[in-house]
């Protein structure tokens, strides 16, 4: 179910009136989580709970396995690696791998075509093997000893404010949590509302009202308008994307914040970013320190030379591309931010642009390479974006802005306001957080209640989290 | 009591609560009758009840009111299956066939053709499709639509909470029948730039005219009276189409009448409120015009058998 849903509001209301009664006692806190977040995820389809049960057993055994025998951790170790990639690998790559098989065999000159399996992507797949993973890997590392609590495991697991779209939570960082009932202060059930509201307001009022917009114009014929259309398409694509992630992470970690687990952040104003290294230390967090920890690390890292560092670092850089997407749009999109990286490491271009006025041109420049790189990131396919990019730098009839994507005024307001404030204000304003705090704390309710309302009335049509898809 | 009013995150939900009901109750209605959710859902879940059933897109269902033709066709039992943003398509014609009752005495079709209805574009974001499948996918879909909580822009909700006034008027009331009555004022011609581009790479689809030309001729085999109609658009719309979307009014109407058919030609005007959508006056008109065509048409073949 959807957070922003009839079904998930009265979910909501169930759970959170149930929990203050049944958070008392570790097994029955346990297993009221994990019921309530299989009827979450079942709700999709209860099919997809067969998955999450079957790999979260493997690794919850394998992760005892580690533990008690030493010598064989290696074995268990991979079984749990296979059972988690295989699944992605089966749900979420076999068609992309057959179709490029069948592309081959065409160009071999063959006439034989491998069928499809058209599986159902479970929702959230991408997110839960990750997570199970960094568990059994912890384990194997000595970095965290395995529960022994089936219902503990799974409610780890299974949480479900984070399950489907993150952030993805390490077991280090929430079984401990998990242990325990601490009270939830008055002062903490209000910087979760805070998050909550602010999470619903950028996912409703900016991403759901930007959405159709966007998908209009990647579904139009106007693939070839040059000038300014498709800069102001991928401006509205880069809000909609981090408003319903970012959107979706405030949420989760409101939530799980109502509920006393404190879920790590997961975006930290990556717009107002100079160069890809702050960029990514700023967008989905969760999945970028995953990968810098279980992929680029273990790979070597930094520690075997400049040449080899930029190696793993490209090979990290693609995979996390190919985590988000099948599809050859997605791998030239972690490519191109690897290219990005490379040239920072070695021109370190970031560091010239980084303090006083010259600052917001950094924040623009790379802005704009971010937008380049969404354009790989929501084409349809791989000609399709390149005809956007051709069309975005051809200036053949100026700087026009008469086809310019129709937007209403009201809303082309608030997009406004949210550019300058997620480039440049918000930064100058939370340094400022110590005295806006004191002086604001008052005005604070009626703030967050106008969003309340701004979410009822301003709603756009969109649906469905675009992370869900991954 | 008081110690609950000082927590920062009642208060909240209590502001909101009030901010929300306050802008609900001050926000004058726009429709009317039966709720826009139950109009759909009872539409999508029609099934061998009429005796006429009326198909296509939006001009359809807002054009064409039952109530209005059965004043002249009073032995029939019918109603409006049209849907917003319909493409023709097998699956819908067929879905349009079910909703006749096969032990009605007379059985009649009436085909809507607007040019967009024929476009692959039409035919893939088919609002038949998306409506049938929200019916089938989730009761709480329809239940969540209420007029007073509906989303407004920016603008309507500053001048509501500023006291000033809106400056459209629009009153839309939804029939049991399928149909749609819609007032608007002022008229609104801006819609029709969005059909410039609309037949831009989506031209009127041979395969599509195919697969109406087999249904027509397999209903006429069948004892059903098909007709088929374009309903009636501003001057500027229509212009609009004839230039832009490859419909090839004359040959198209050829076909139909070679497989058994009959053409109902519009020849008197008809006041929109937006290029292409009859107000509630204009659409009680050409439902009458329909419905007095068709009569006239059934009282000619009475003639005829009886000659």
């Amino acid at each position: 179910m959807f957070f922003n849903s009839l079904d998930f509001l009265i979910f909501g209301a169930i759970f959170f009136g149930l929990w203050p009664l049944l958070r008392k006692d570790p097994n029955c806190r346990w297993a009221f989580l994990v019921v309530a977040s299989f009827i979450f995820y079942g709700w999709w389809d209860f099919r997809f709970l067969l998955l999450i049960v079957a790999s979260g057993l493997i690794d919850f055994f394998a992760a005892l396995m580690i533990d008690k025998s030493r010598s064989n951790a290696k074995l268990f170790l991979i079984l749990s690696l296979c059972t988690n990639i295989g699944l992605l690998a089966t749900f979420k790559y076999l068609d992309f791998f057959t179709a490029n098989i069948n592309t081959i065999l065409t160009l071999a000159g063959d006439t034989r075509t491998l069928p499809l399996a058209e599986l159902i992507l479970p929702v959230g797949i991408s997110f839960y093997t990750f997570q199970s993973m960094s568990y059994t890997i912890d384990v194997y590392r000595n970095e965290l000893k395995p529960t022994r609590n089936l219902l503990h495991f799974f409610a780890y697991l299974s949480m479900f404010p984070q399950l489907v779209a993150g952030p993805i939570v390490r077991a280090s960082v929430l079984l401990p949590q998990l242990e325990k009932a601490e009270p939830i202060s008055t002062t903490d059930q209000w910087k979760a509302m805070k998050l909550i509201v602010r999470g619903y307001f950028k996912k409703m009022v900016v991403a759901d009202a930007v959405a159709p917009i966007v998908d209009s114009a990647f579904t139009s014929s106007e693939m070839s308008t040059p000038g300014l259309f498709w800069w102001a398409v991928m401006i509205l694509f880069a809000l909609q994307i981090y408003c319903d992630f970012s959107g979706y992470s405030d949420i989760a970690i409101g939530l799980g914040a109502w509920m006393g687990y404190q879920f790590p952040l997961n975006f930290n104003h990556p717009y107002s970013s100079i160069g890809f290294r702050e960029f990514w230390s700023r967008w989905h967090i969760s999945l970028s320190t995953w990968f810098r920890d279980y992929v680029y690390i273990p790979l070597g890292g930094s520690r075997k030379g400049k040449f080899l560092a930029h190696v793993f670092m490209w090979i990290t850089m693609v995979t996390s591309g190919f985590w988000h997407g099948a599809a050859w749009t997605f791998i030239v999109w972690g490519t191109f931010h690897a290219a990005m990286l490379s040239i920072e490491r070695f021109s370190n271009w970031p560091s010239a642009l980084s303090r006083g006025p010259v600052r917001a041109v950094g924040v623009v420049i790379t802005f704009a390479l971010v937008l380049v790189s969404w354009v790989f990131f929501r084409a349809e396919n791989m000609p399709q974006a390149m005809l956007i990019l051709q069309s975005m730098f051809n200036f053949s009839e100026g700087i026009s802005i008469q086809n310019l994507p129709s937007i209403d005024k009201g809303l082309a307001l608030i997009v406004g306001v949210m550019l300058i404030w997620h480039l440049f204000a918000c930064r100058v304003v939370e340094s400022l957080a110590w005295v806006t705090d004191k002086t604001l704390r008052p005005f604070q309710p009626v703030f967050y209640a106008t969003l309340i309302v701004l979410c009822i009335f301003l709603r756009g049509t969109g649906q469905a989290f675009v992370y869900f898809q991954f | 009591m008081i110690s609950l009013l000082k927590n920062q995150v009642v208060q909240t939900l209590v502001l909101a609560a009030i901010g929300i009901t306050a802008i609900a109750l001050c926000r004058q209605p726009t429709q009317f009758g039966m709720s826009e959710a139950n109009f759909w859902s009872e539409k999508s879940s029609w099934h061998q009840e009429a005796s006429m059933v009326i198909g296509g897109d939006s001009r359809v269902y807002r054009g064409v009111s039952p109530t209005v033709m059965a004043k002249t066709l009073k032995t029939h039992q019918i109603k409006n299956f049209g849907f917003a943003g319909l493409g023709y398509s097998p699956e819908y014609l067929t879905r349009l066939s079910n909703v006749l009752d096969p032990d009605a005495d007379e059985k009649i079709i009436v085909l809507g053709i607007s040019p967009n209805s024929l476009t692959p574009k039409a035919a893939e974001t088919n609002g038949f499709v998306r409506i049938e499948e929200i019916s089938e996918e989730h009761p709480l879909a329809f239940i969540s639509s209420n007029e007073k909580l509906s989303p407004m822009k920016l603008g309507s909700l500053a001048r509501l909470v500023l006291g000033r006034k809106q400056p459209t008027f629009t009153r839309e009331e939804f029939f049991a029948t399928g149909y749609m009555a819609v007032q608007q004022r002022p008229r609104d011609l801006s819609g029709l730039n969005r059909y410039k581009k609309i037949f831009e790479n989506n031209q009127v689809a041979d395969t599509i005219q195919t697969d109406i030309i087999r249904f027509i001729q397999q209903q006429t085999e069948q004892g059903v009276q098909v007709f088929v109609t374009r309903p009636p658009v501003a001057d500027e719309m229509l212009a609009l189409e004839n230039e832009k979307s490859g419909f090839d009014e004359l040959t198209f109407y050829s076909a139909v009448e070679s497989v058994g058919g009959e053409i109902i030609r519009v020849k008197s005007k008809f006041e929109t409120y937006d290029g292409h959508h009859l107000d509630r006056d204009s659409s009680e008109a050409y439902s009458e015009f329909l419905a007095t065509a068709i009569n006239d048409f059934a009282k000619h073949k009475r003639t005829e058998s009886a000659n």
